[in-house]
């Protein structure tokens, strides 16, 4: 047990996981992670694919020799602050005041002066001098123990402690946060959404109506600027709505533990606001505005109407099957239903871009497919992760511990008194340099007490 | 003027101030020395103005893609040098971070037509965070360049002793100790830089560490000067090892910086 908690605590094991840890992250940056079979069979052959699937390199964060690594990194820490305690503790808060002469006089800042005043008397302007310059005194028999800055020595415990405070964090964000996705389109909505890397879809306590979408692209560019959901939150499709939120990129909704993120968006198949020209020799007789399969009358005739399927890229394969070629609207084309005052049903396509095209002779009227709108759908991707708070706190705490070990230092200057000389040597657990400026100044700053 | 070609001359003054401190190590002429910083002071200018412009024109500060960084990144260099020289009276440290900050404005230079076009922000750039995490890294990065600078003085003042165009620079130990401040400073602008950016990733994309290659290999950066920083403390690592280990960290700091951007692709990769 001892030898294991020894082991545990060695800078060694230390320098060792930094490396491991290092290397195995490069790895993962070279190798493409978290991807469906197949792709990554194509890309590295049969024979490198299985030995890479053995040692978990497609998903090497995540494999069990990744995470134990930073397990035992976290035992390190641990080990290594439970150890560097006791010693720290009684550093600040009680530190030895007797030295050894010889532990003096082989320190790189040390010196010896001679004493030409009384002793007490000096003494006392000395310890006035030090109190005002920021150091705290300790006292027993003839010497006198100067330091300052001990608290710093914390600030290192404070940056180790902060890293097992982020990696719990994880732990706590992986084991019980999930992450999805959903997609809405205009005008729906939906209570649901998908777990991330499974079919599975999980009920999301609430809600989200989309109201409207927006997306706005810079000028002569095909850049977006933004793009902005409006949704509603409510408790079931039919009710008022508890809130009216607009998420954006890089502005979030909180919602119930649940942030909702805006992440993408598209086009879906679905349109509205079609608008349908009616004419009769030549002359516009009504206009119809309508969405997809509601039927709707024809103002100032007796017939109606009603638009089954829209496409936006119309095309014919070889087979003269009717088929979209891209979710741009090329070629957009509306199949149409016309139920004419005897009942009698018809059927045809009108083109937006070829009015004149397909005409059917028997119809009473012509149709000009004049506009409309595609909806669009809208991508958020949805977090839980209890996590945060503790990785949050931990960020900041390294900052503070990396801030405070950098601005102040821990360093101690003995006053040994012999007879009529004493021994003036300090040391300081960093910034030797400035600390033998420092050291330099003092001395030559108490000359004058010694007169 | 077109900007790009205003940091063309930039990049000619700097390489004009580097000749002379280069000179002044061969020839023990103060004069050299002087000339190469009232240079850099004037390439500092023109280089801050022309940032200004930049962002003036582009309706956002200069940190949106490797172009625009680097351009910034040398300008950080020269900063964090002027800093150097005047606090710590090292003027002839601009023999090898000047030529250094010229190297990466030159390198940016030279980049292909279309990196260096204005682009507008896509939406996941639009975001103060944008400017703390930029600056936090470029700092960062430019403090292990001058760690990288003294780990080379002090590699070669320790194989050449005896070299007389040597002894102008700091003696070793001080070498030592202006190193070990540069590292630690860096690492606390790096420790900055990451936490802007996993907080930044946790509003944009919904998590605020995804294992993106940038990420990792600001990772891997971050161990290799935590390693120093233990090694130095509690190996009693000294001198030639420390040094030999920023100048690894340096280039670890470049394959971090531009080696993800142009040859690993992921969540970073509009800054191309």
């Amino acid at each position: 047990m001892q030898r294991i908690f020894q082991k545990l605590s060695s800078i060694k094991l230390t320098i060792i996981l930094f490396i491991i840890i290092a290397v195995s992250s490069l790895i993962g940056t070279f190798i493409i992670q978290e991807q469906p079979q197949d792709i990554l069979k194509s890309k590295y052959g049969d024979f490198l694919y299985s030995i890479f699937k053995f040692l978990g390199f497609f998903d090497l964060y995540h494999s069990w020799w990744f995470i134990s690594m930073l397990v035992l990194f976290s035992l390190n820490i641990i080990v290594c602050s439970v150890d560097i305690f006791s010693p720290l503790y009684k550093q600040v808060f009680k530190p030895s005041v007797e030295v050894d002469d010889k532990y003096l006089e082989n320190l790189k800042n040390s010196t010896k002066i001679k004493l030409s005043t009384s002793k007490d008397k000096f003494k006392s302007s000395l310890i006035g001098y030090l109190k005002k310059k920021g150091y705290k005194i300790k006292e027993r028999e003839d010497t006198l123990l100067s330091y300052k800055g001990s608290w710093s020595r914390f600030s290192v415990l404070i940056v180790h402690l902060s890293f097992l405070l982020i990696l719990t964090g994880a732990l706590i964000g992986n084991l019980f946060g999930f992450k999805g996705y959903i997609e809405i389109e205009e005008g729906s909505c939906v209570g649901s959404f998908y777990l991330r890397n499974s079919d599975k879809q999980v009920p999301l306590g609430f809600m989200v109506f989309l109201k409207k979408f927006t997306v706005e692209f810079y000028e002569n560019k095909n850049i977006p600027k933004s793009f902005i959901s409006e949704v509603e939150i409510k408790d079931s499709c039919s009710s008022e709505p508890i809130l009216t939120e607009k998420i954006e990129v890089n502005h979030p909704f909180f919602y119930r533990g649940i942030k909702l993120y805006q992440s993408s968006y598209g086009k879906s198949g679905n349109i509205k606001d079609i608008k349908i020209q009616v004419i009769k020799n030549n002359i516009e007789i009504s206009k119809v505005s309508i969405v997809l399969n509601k039927e709707e009358t024809i103002k100032n005739t007796n017939y109606k109407i009603k638009v089954l399927y829209f496409i936006p890229d119309f095309a014919l394969d070889e087979n003269m099957q009717i088929f979209s070629k891209s979710e741009e609207p090329n070629n957009p084309a509306i199949f149409v239903q016309l139920i004419e005052p005897n009942g009698k049903i018809r059927e045809f396509w009108i083109f937006q871009k070829f009015p004149d095209f397909h005409k059917l002779k028997e119809v009473a009227f012509d149709f000009r497919f004049l506009d409309f709108k595609q909806n669009f759908y809208s991508g958020l991707q949805v977090v839980n992760d209890p996590g945060i708070p503790l990785v949050y706190s931990g960020c900041i705490l390294i900052l503070i511990g990396l801030f405070l070990s950098l601005c102040f230092y821990y360093r101690k200057i003995w006053f040994k008194f012999k007879d009529d000389i004493f021994i003036v040597a300090g040391i300081s657990n960093k910034n030797s340099f400035s600390f033998s400026e420092e050291f330099q100044k003092i001395i030559s700053e108490i000359k004058p007490f010694n007169l | 003027m077109e900007l790009t070609n205003l940091f063309f001359i930039v990049a000619i003054i700097y390489l004009v101030s580097s000749i002379f401190y280069i000179l002044r190590i061969i020839v023990k002429k103060e004069i050299l020395e002087k000339t190469g910083i009232i240079l850099t002071l004037i390439g500092f200018l023109v280089h801050t103005l022309s940032l200004i412009l930049w962002t003036v024109k582009a309706k956002h500060a200069p940190f949106a893609n490797l172009y625009e960084s680097t351009v910034f990144f040398s300008w950080a260099i020269v900063l964090l040098y002027l800093f150097f020289a005047f606090k710590y009276k090292l003027i002839i440290l601009g023999s090898l971070l000047v030529p250094l900050s010229f190297l990466a404005i030159g390198a940016a230079s030279v980049l292909p037509e279309g990196y260096k076009d204005i682009e507008p922000l896509v939406p996941a750039l639009q975001s103060f965070w944008l400017e703390i995490h930029v600056i936090a890294c470029m700092i960062g990065y430019a403090f292990f360049s001058i760690s990288f600078i003294i780990g080379i003085i002090f590699l070669a003042k320790g194989k050449y002793q005896k070299s007389k165009f040597l002894n102008i620079f700091p003696s070793l130990d001080n070498l030592d100790n202006i190193n070990y401040k540069a590292v630690t400073l860096g690492l606390l602008f790096l420790s900055f830089g990451i936490i802007s950016g996993a907080i930044w990733a946790d509003f944009a994309w919904g998590t605020y560490w995804s294992w993106d290659p940038k990420e990792t290999w600001s990772l891997i950066t971050w161990i290799i000067y935590a390693v120093y920083l233990h090694a130095r403390f509690l190996r009693k690592w000294q001198g030639k090892r420390l040094a030999i280990l920023s100048i690894i960290g340096f280039f670890v700091v470049i394959f971090t910086y531009w080696g993800v951007n142009l040859l690993l692709s992921g969540l970073h990769s509009y800054s191309q």
